[in-house]
């Protein structure tokens, strides 16, 4: 008799909870403003950092634009929406010459925008490289993201600098000579997925500058350590 | 704990009792029936001859052991290649039919046929294999550029059948441009899968064609990365092992895997004789510069130095003689026919490894210097050679020559040429002794086809095959079955 009063109450009691599971929630929302970052991946020169260097491109060309990909966390806006950053000052070697600060927006109802910034050739490059650390900064529109993902490294020179494409096997050790010969003679800076016959006519070209070099001037073409130039 | 022992004592009774008849014994007195047994009779030849398109027919006789009538029996035909390439794999069933009929459309190559019989009832399956040789008309001959009279050339087929098949080269391309002045045509067998590329090079143009019918592939223009501005085609070859490729291309040599694009020749002032050796399965060879009159020795692309030899016949980097024509020489060797400044003729032959092997002087030989077409016996020391209307043989190590055939008065030798494998994996039972002469009296060609018996002459001292009817004979080349 205890037993089933016991059973019925527990059996009210039940009851009356699950109807409480029953009553309409709010949804809940993420509502703390929206987050920017630089989206890494989308970078095919590097994950973290990019060279520029004016000495693969044409004489003429006195400035470059890069790019770098945004994305939002966060809302949609209806409006564009403009991205502050800047330079991290300790870091950054650059001059202030070196570089403009283009203005970076993300443009209504998109997740994604770009920054840009002008890079500059100047004297000083011939010698040093100089580097460029760009970090996103909070501002009313946004707060910045992930932090390993607010920070960008662009290093620029006007000397060549060893491609990450290098063929050590084809080509040997790299020097700035080798590398200049190379881009005078066959117009190639990248080597990334150039097939094999491409790779040998790189060689049979540069060797046959190399060996009228001696022809003229009675000596192998020497690199900026003073070392012949040769192709293995 | 009553219960569990009890339990547990009835299953160790039980388990013994079954461990109990593990030990009967076998008396292997089983009620064996002899199934029926499928003989696959032999009915005629097991090798196959057809051309390509040709019906392939193939009638069979079966013995069954046991039942009579076929009602039981299932068939398959089915046909693969005997050499299975490392790509392009053929597998195909050609019927399901108890004998063969059928129109056979795979390409010229060499096959095995195989014809499974299974019994439905036992689902025991008995086995036969054939031998398939798939010709097609195209498929072996003498390839030979002829040039009709109001100049024109093409290619032509001479069929070992007898017959030929003229004007191949422009019926199989009518919209192409022949390169002009066509003089060379060469069939190279390929490491990869052993196919085969034909090359046909011209004044300054060259073309690739496909062996099965002639039609274009590409042209010479299309195998630089970088455009060539000077096409003067005069040789292409493949090493020995068909993984390499060498195209020389005004006095330059150009090399590269095969299939792959060529660079950049060494620059220099040389010019490269058109008669060169090649190593047999790598990017290099023996060439000789024209003008430096010395012997290069060609490895990676790059000209290196000759190793020092000692007693040694001839300084390879100082020869200081013209070629007059060059071709293989037995033990895998190669011979150059020069003449020195005095006008005086000498053969060298030298290694592929890039030594002299010798010098002999030919001072004996009729009208030497006369020479218009030569062949290089790569079986005996040996080179035919024509002046107008008479064949010698040069016997060099006897410092000796020998008319061994006179054309009719009025008729030129053309061009001559002895059937010899280029290949590693190409071998014919009469390499070195099947000679074809190309000749032309300014009315007909005609192509004489000679066989050369032990001593170097011909068989009955007369032709074995002639085909009449031609326009000019230029160049001979045979061409492998394929």
């Amino acid at each position: 008799m205890n037993l089933k009063k016991y059973i019925s109450i527990l059996f009210v009691v039940t009851l009356c909870l699950a109807q409480i599971g029953c009553k309409k929630d709010k949804m809940l929302s993420y509502n703390f403003g929206s987050g920017i970052a630089i989206y890494k991946n989308g970078i095919d020169e590097g994950r973290d950092s990019l060279t520029v260097s004016f000495a693969v491109k044409n004489e003429t060309v006195s400035s470059d634009t890069i790019e770098l990909p945004l994305r939002i966390l966060g809302h949609l806006s209806n409006q564009d929406r403009e991205v502050k950053y800047g330079i991290i000052e300790g870091e950054t070697t650059a001059d202030r010459a070196n570089y403009d600060l283009l203005p970076a927006v993300i443009p209504a109802n998109s997740y994604e925008g770009v920054l840009r910034l002008k890079v500059n050739k100047t004297e000083s490059l011939k010698t040093k490289e100089a580097k460029i650390w760009i970090t996103l900064l909070d501002s009313d529109e946004f707060r910045v993201g992930p932090k390993e993902q607010m920070t960008y490294l662009i290093k620029i020179n006007d000397y060549l600098t060893k491609p990450a494409s290098w063929h050590d096997i084809r080509f040997g050790e790299y020097s700035q000579a080798k590398y200049g010969l190379i881009i005078r003679e066959t117009g190639y800076t990248d080597f990334a997925g150039l097939h094999p016959e491409v790779l040998l006519f790189i060689v049979g070209k540069c060797r046959n500058t190399l060996n009228e070099y001696i022809q003229i001037n009675g000596a192998e073409m020497l690199d900026e350590n003073q070392l012949p130039v040769r192709f293995p | 704990m009553k219960f569990i022992i009890s339990v547990c004592s009835k299953i160790g009774v039980l388990l013994f009792v079954l461990m109990q008849i593990s030990c009967y014994k076998d008396k292997g007195n089983y009620d064996l029936q002899e199934i029926n047994k499928i003989t696959i009779l032999k009915n005629g030849s097991d090798t196959l001859k057809v051309n390509q398109f040709d019906s392939l027919k193939v009638e069979t006789l079966l013995e069954q052991s046991l039942l009579t009538g076929e009602d039981n029996l299932t068939y398959k035909w089915s046909v693969f290649l005997s050499n299975p390439p490392i790509t392009g794999l053929i597998d195909e069933v050609l019927s399901t039919e108890k004998n063969l009929n059928v129109q056979f459309g795979l390409r010229p190559d060499t096959y095995t046929l195989l014809y499974t019989v299974t019994d439905k009832n036992t689902g025991v399956s008995t086995f036969k294999k054939y031998l398939l040789q798939v010709s097609s008309r195209l498929s072996e001959g003498w390839l030979m550029i002829s040039q009709s009279n109001d100049g024109k050339r093409d290619v032509g087929l001479l069929h070992p059948d007898g017959y030929a098949i003229p004007s191949l080269l422009s019926s199989a391309n009518p919209d192409l441009m022949i390169p002009s002045n066509l003089h060379t045509v060469r069939v190279l067998t390929t490491f990869f899968g052993g196919s085969q590329d034909i090359f046909l090079l011209g004044e300054n143009e060259s073309v690739r064609v496909k062996y099965t019918d002639f039609t274009l592939v590409n042209k010479g223009s299309d195998w630089f990365v970088e455009k060539n501005l000077n096409s003067k085609p005069q040789e292409f070859k493949y090493d020995m092992v068909g993984s390499n490729a060498f195209y020389l291309n005004n006095g330059k040599i150009y090399s590269n895997q095969i299939d792959f694009r060529f660079g950049v020749p060494v620059a220099g002032n040389y010019r490269l004789s058109r008669y060169f050796i090649t190593s047999q399965s790598s990017d290099a060879g023996i060439f000789y510069d024209e003008i430096g009159k010395r012997f290069i020795n060609y490895a990676s692309k790059k000209f290196n130095n000759f190793s020092v030899q000692a007693n040694a016949p001839f300084d390879m980097s100082n020869v200081g003689m013209d070629v007059m024509f060059g071709g293989v020489a037995p033990m895998s060797q190669y011979s150059f026919l020069m003449k020195d400044s005095q006008q005086k003729a000498h053969v060298l032959r030298i290694h592929s490894a890039g030594l002299a092997v010798g010098k002999y002087p030919v001072d004996n030989a009729e009208k030497i210097l006369q020479a218009t077409s030569v062949a290089f016996s790569g079986l005996y020391f040996h080179i035919y050679y024509a002046v107008d209307n008479e064949l010698y043989l040069l016997d060099v190590e006897k410092n000796s020559s020998k008319l061994i055939y006179t054309f009719p008065q009025g008729t030129d030798i053309t061009t001559l040429t002895l059937k010899q494998t280029v290949s590693s994996w190409v071998s014919f039972p009469d390499n070195n002794r099947t000679l074809a002469v190309g000749t032309y009296d300014q009315q007909e060609g005609k192509v004489y086809v000679f066989s050369i018996d032990n001593l170097g002459e011909f068989t009955n001292d007369n032709y074995s095959k002639l085909y009449e009817g031609l326009d000019k004979p230029i160049s001979l080349v045979y061409k492998n079955r394929k």
